[in-house]
C-alpha cells in the first residue's frame, strides 16, 4: 500500500518535463515579440526619425491667424482668407516627367524646365510649387493624384474695401505682421492676443470692433477727393468724431494707398495727416484762446475789443487779415477772426494761464490714440508777451489734426475732454475718461460763438439748412523757406452739429489749396474747406440720424441752398462722366 | 471548485473582452465623428468669413453709390426730404371711428382691441 504507484509517479514527472518545455516556448515566444517591438520602435525612432523630424521643419513657419477688423457695424474691413499653396516632397516623387507634364497642364502658366529643375533635386523634402492656388485649380491637382504633391493651407490678409479707412487699418507684411495703424497696433497687444481673436471656434473671437463708420468714412474721403481736384490742393485730412464718446466715425488722410499693396502704407507722400503730421491749425486755436478768455472770466460774449490800430508789441505788428478798424465785440472778433482782438483777449488772460489753460487742453503734448502713428506739437520754444499773442490765433503752435478735433469736442459738448478712439466704446466708458476742462456755461457760449460764424460770419457755406451747423474757419500761412508764404497756405474748418446739442465734431483741413475764378480769385479757407465741409455734413448728418429743424430763417435759405447743390450736383456730374469718357478713349 | 471557477472564468474573459473591444471601437468612430464634425465646422467659419469679405467688397459705398446713381438716378439727399413720421399723419387715412357704446376700456387693451374687431 505504501509502494507508490509507479505509473502515477512518471505521469507526474512527465507533466512536469512537458510544463517546463510548455513554459520554455512561452517565453521564446514572448521574447521573440519583444524583440519585434524593440526593434520596429528603435528603427522608427533612430532611423526614421530624423527624416520625419527633417520633414517636418522642411516647411515655411505658419503665419499668425489675425483677427477681422470691421467697422461700428460690423462689415468687414479686413480678413484672414484661406488659401491653398501647392508642394512638392521630390523624395517621394515616383515619376518626374509624368508630374511635370500634369502639373503643367493644370496650370498652364507654370515653367516646365524650371519645375523639372526643383523636383530633380531628390535631397530636398520640400519645394514650393506655387503660392495661392485658386479653388478650381487645387481641386483640379487634387484629383489628379500625383505622389509627393501636396497642399499646404495658408492665410492670405485682404482688405475688401480696398483704399477706404487705409490709413485706420494700416497693413500687414507678407510674414503677416502689423506694420501700420490698427495692424501694428493688434500686434503690439501681443501675438497670442492677436491669434487669440481669429481663433473662430472659441466663443471669445470677435472681430476688432473700430469705431468707423463706413459710410461716414466714404462721404468724407469722396467730397475731399472732389476738392483737391477742384481746388488743385497738395492733401487733404478730415476727421469725424463722437463728441461724447470720443469715437473716431471716419478719418480720412489724402492721398491714401491700398493696403492691399502693402509697401505703399510707408511712402512718406501717403503718410496719415491726421495723427501723423502737425499743423497750424488757426481755426482750433482760436477758438481755444475764446473759450479761455470765457472760462477764466475776463471776457463776456459783451466785452469789446479796439481793433483799429495794429497791436504792437516790442518790434512786432499785429494785424489783421479782414481788417475791420472798428471796435468790435467778442461775438464780432471770432466772426471777423480778428487777430488783434483774439491777441488781447490772450493777454488779459496772461502768459501764465496761458500756458496752463493750454497744457490742460492737452494741447502741449502727444496725443497716442491706438494709432502708432502719433506726431508731437511743435511748440514755441520760450513763451514771452508776444508768444503769448501768437499762439492766441495759433501762429508758431502745431499740433496734430486729431488733437484739434478732440479739443473741439470739449468746447462744444459742455467741456469734457475725451481721448479719441478708433475703438468702438460706449458713453460711460467715455465719461469715466473724460476730464472737465472748461465749464458747462462756457461751452454754451462757444456754441452761439460758433454756430453765428456759420449764420452770419466766415463759415457760411458751411451751412445746412436745417442741421444746425456751427463751425470756425482757419486759414494759415504755411512756412516756406523759413518764412510764412502769402500763397502756400493750409485751411481748415472745425464744425459741429447739430449746434443746439452737438453729437458730432468734424475737422477739414486742405493743403494748399488754389485760387479759381468762381472764388473770385480767393484761396481763404470760407472759399474751399468750408464748403467742402457743408457738402459733407449735407451727405452724412441723415446717416447719423440728425433730424433737420427748420425755422423761418432756415425755409428762407432752403430753397437757395437746393438750387446751388442741384447745379453743383450736375457740374460734378459733368466732370465724372467727362473723366469716365477720357477713361474709356 | 476550481475547475468550475476556471470554466466560468473563460466565457467571462472573453466576454468581458469582447465589451472592451466594442467600446473602444465605439469611441473611436465616436472620435472620428466629433474631429469629423469640428472640421466640418472650421470649414463653416471658414466659409463665413470668406463670404463675409465678399459682401463687404460687393456692398463697398463707392460702389453702391455709383450704382444708385447710375441705374436708378438717385443723388444725395435734400434736408427737406427727410420726414419724421409724425409729419406725414397727415397723408393717412383717418383711423376708424371708435363708437361711444362700445364697451368701456379695460386693464387690457389688447382684448378691448380684440373685441373691436368683432
Amino acid at each position: 500500500m505504501t509502494v507508490t504507484d509507479p505509473t502515477s509517479d512518471q505521469m507526474a514527472r512527465n507533466g512536469m518535463l512537458r510544463g517546463h518545455k510548455r513554459l520554455r516556448l512561452v517565453v521564446a515566444g514572448f521574447a521573440m515579440g519583444l524583440a519585434v517591438l524593440i526593434g520596429k520602435a528603435g528603427w522608427l525612432t533612430i532611423v526614421e526619425g530624423g527624416a520625419g523630424q527633417q520633414h517636418a521643419r522642411s516647411g515655411p513657419e505658419p503665419r499668425i491667424p489675425r483677427p477681422n477688423i470691421s467697422d461700428r457695424y460690423g462689415h468687414t474691413l479686413a480678413a484672414d482668407i484661406p488659401v491653398s499653396s501647392l508642394y512638392a516632397d521630390p523624395a517621394k516623387m515616383i515619376d518626374i516627367d509624368e508630374a511635370v507634364e500634369l502639373l503643367t497642364g493644370a496650370l498652364p502658366h507654370l515653367d516646365a524646365k524650371e519645375l523639372r529643375r526643383k523636383l530633380e533635386n531628390r535631397k530636398r523634402r520640400f519645394v514650393w510649387i506655387q503660392r495661392e492656388v485658386s479653388p478650381a485649380e487645387r481641386e483640379l491637382i487634387h484629383n489628379m493624384g500625383i505622389p509627393g504633391v501636396g497642399f499646404r493651407s495658408e492665410t492670405r490678409r485682404i482688405y475688401p474695401m480696398g483704399n477706404l479707412a487705409a490709413h485706420v487699418l494700416g497693413a500687414v507684411d507678407l510674414d503677416s505682421k502689423g506694420i501700420a495703424g490698427l495692424e501694428k497696433y493688434l500686434d503690439d497687444q501681443g501675438a497670442l492676443y492677436t491669434a487669440s481673436l481669429a481663433d473662430p471656434t472659441r466663443a471669445a473671437s470677435m472681430p476688432a470692433q473700430t469705431s468707423i463708420d463706413v459710410r461716414v468714412q466714404h462721404a468724407v474721403t469722396d467730397e475731399l477727393t472732389k476738392a483737391i481736384a477742384k481746388f488743385r490742393a497738395k492733401a487733404a485730412a478730415g476727421i469725424v468724431l463722437n463728441a461724447y464718446t470720443g469715437e473716431v466715425l471716419a478719418l480720412v488722410s489724402l492721398p491714401d494707398f491700398s493696403p492691399n499693396n502693402p509697401s505703399d502704407a510707408l511712402k512718406s507722400e501717403n503718410v496719415n495727416r491726421a495723427t501723423a503730421g502737425v499743423f497750424e491749425l488757426g481755426s482750433v486755436i482760436k477758438a481755444v484762446t475764446f473759450a479761455m478768455a470765457l472760462d477764466y472770466g475776463t471776457a463776456t460774449l459783451k466785452s469789446q475789443y479796439d481793433a483799429r490800430y495794429p497791436l504792437v508789441i516790442g518790434r512786432a505788428r499785429i494785424n489783421d487779415f479782414h481788417a475791420q478798424k472798428r471796435i468790435m465785440t467778442v461775438p464780432e472778433v471770432f466772426m471777423h477772426s480778428s487777430n488783434i482782438g483774439t491777441g488781447k483777449m490772450a493777454l488779459e488772460v496772461g502768459e501764465e494761464r496761458h500756458q496752463a489753460f493750454l497744457r490742460k487742453m492737452g494741447l502741449f503734448d502727444r496725443l497716442q490714440t491706438e494709432l502708432p502713428e502719433a506726431a508731437k506739437p511743435l511748440l514755441p520754444p520760450r513763451w514771452g508777451k508776444l508768444v503769448t499773442v501768437t499762439a492766441s490765433f495759433g501762429h508758431g503752435f502745431a499740433v496734430q489734426p486729431m488733437q484739434g478735433a478732440a479739443v473741439a469736442a470739449a468746447l462744444v459738448n459742455g467741456g469734457k475732454l475725451i481721448p479719441p478712439t478708433l475703438l468702438k466704446r460706449d458713453e460711460e466708458t467715455a465719461d469715466a475718461l473724460a476730464e472737465q476742462v472748461i465749464k458747462p456755461s462756457t461751452s454754451a457760449d462757444m456754441r452761439y460763438l460758433f454756430q453765428l460764424n456759420v449764420t452770419e460770419g466766415t463759415a457760411g457755406k458751411a451751412e445746412v439748412p436745417g442741421f444746425r451747423v456751427g463751425g470756425k474757419t482757419g486759414t494759415a500761412e504755411k512756412v516756406v523757406k523759413g518764412r510764412y508764404s502769402k500763397d502756400h497756405r493750409l485751411n481748415s474748418f472745425i464744425g459741429a452739429f447739430p449746434m443746439d446739442d452737438p453729437k458730432y465734431v468734424m475737422l477739414m483741413m486742405l493743403d494748399e489749396p488754389k485760387p479759381l475764378p468762381e472764388t473770385y480769385g480767393y484761396a481763404t479757407s470760407g472759399w474751399n474747406a468750408v464748403p467742402t465741409a457743408g457738402k459733407v455734413i449735407a451727405r452724412i448728418a441723415p446717416l447719423l440720424g440728425v433730424m433737420p429743424q427748420f425755422d423761418d430763417d432756415s425755409l428762407k435759405k432752403l430753397e437757395k441752398y437746393k438750387k446751388e447743390r442741384l447745379k453743383e450736383l450736375a457740374k460734378e456730374d459733368e466732370r465724372a462722366a467727362a473723366l469716365e469718357a477720357g477713361a474709356a478713349r | 471548485m476550481l475547475r468550475l471557477l476556471n470554466f466560468l472564468l473563460v466565457p467571462a474573459v472573453l466576454a468581458s473582452s469582447f465589451a472592451l473591444y466594442k467600446l473602444e471601437h465605439n469611441t473611436r468612430s465616436l472620435e472620428r465623428e466629433i474631429a469629423a464634425t469640428q472640421k466640418n465646422i472650421d470649414g463653416e467659419y471658414e466659409l463665413i468669413g470668406l463670404l463675409n469679405a465678399e459682401w463687404s467688397l460687393l456692398t463697398r459705398p463707392r460702389r453702391l453709390e455709383r450704382l444708385a446713381r447710375y441705374h436708378l438716378g438717385m443723388g444725395p439727399l435734400m434736408p427737406d426730404q427727410i420726414k419724421r413720421p409724425g409729419d406725414i399723419t397727415g397723408s393717412l387715412p383717418p383711423p376708424p371711428a371708435a363708437s361711444p357704446d362700445e364697451t368701456p376700456a379695460s386693464d387690457d387693451p389688447l382684448a378691448d382691441l380684440l373685441r373691436m374687431m368683432q
